[in-house]
């Protein structure tokens, strides 16, 4: 690869953790106090880095139709860091069939990916449902009844 | 990582204000529900802006 195949590629990388982040961001939410930080760390960035890796893997893959070859520099990697998910989905083979004349389910990455995915963000998911339990708890047994009402009216009307 | 208890605040348009005040008074008025119930209720919203 050039060297500007290489700064598309770190782009592609780059966009696809910004948008995977996103995605994550936007399904869970957490207190602010947190006690298996760790282990939400490594399922989230973990899922986070692993998507950046797949985009830049399956960028030589993409950079080889032509109509993507022939993008500007920089839009070319953005192009695919947002597209990767669509060449996850891609079937780039199809599974050997007993009939002859049929060719077989197609086979791709998606079952694998979407499986991945699936079990991340259950395991996320466990953290979220744990620790906002505890945090309603905390807030329960601190705050009283005509309190907390107080403040969710204050909430409403902010 | 932007975990805060804060980041579903947005702004709530004028029909979600009523809405959800609507929704707070009858939690609040609601006599089959316990207190406890109750707090679990407002603090989820207080906390995460769930309801």
């Amino acid at each position: 690869m050039k060297a500007d195949d290489w700064i598309d590629l770190i782009i592609a990388g780059l966009v696809a953790t910004l948008l995977t982040f996103l995605e994550i961001d936007r399904k869970f939410r957490f207190p602010e106090a947190i006690k298996k930080r760790s282990a939400l760390n490594l399922w989230w960035w973990g899922f986070v880095a692993g998507n950046a890796v797949l985009a830049a893997l399956l960028y030589p893959l993409a950079i080889q139709i032509n109509w993507i070859h022939g993008m500007p520099q920089v839009i070319r990697g953005a192009f695919i860091g947002a597209g990767y998910l669509s060449i996850v989905r891609q079937k780039f083979m199809t599974a050997p069939s007993k009939q002859k004349d049929d060719d077989g389910p197609p086979v791709g990455i998606e079952y694998v990916y979407d499986s991945v995915k699936k079990t991340v963000h259950e395991h996320i998911n466990r953290i979220a449902i744990a620790e906002r339990t505890s945090a309603v708890k905390a807030e329960i047994a601190k705050t009283p009844l005509e309190q907390l009402a107080l403040d969710a009216r204050i909430r409403i009307s902010k | 990582m932007p975990v805060s208890e804060f980041q579903n605040d947005v702004s709530l348009d004028t029909n979600s204000k009523k809405e959800t005040l609507t929704w707070l008074v009858s939690v609040m008025a609601d006599i089959q529900t316990t207190d406890a119930e109750k707090a679990v209720f407002i603090a989820t919203y207080v906390l995460f802006g769930e309801r």
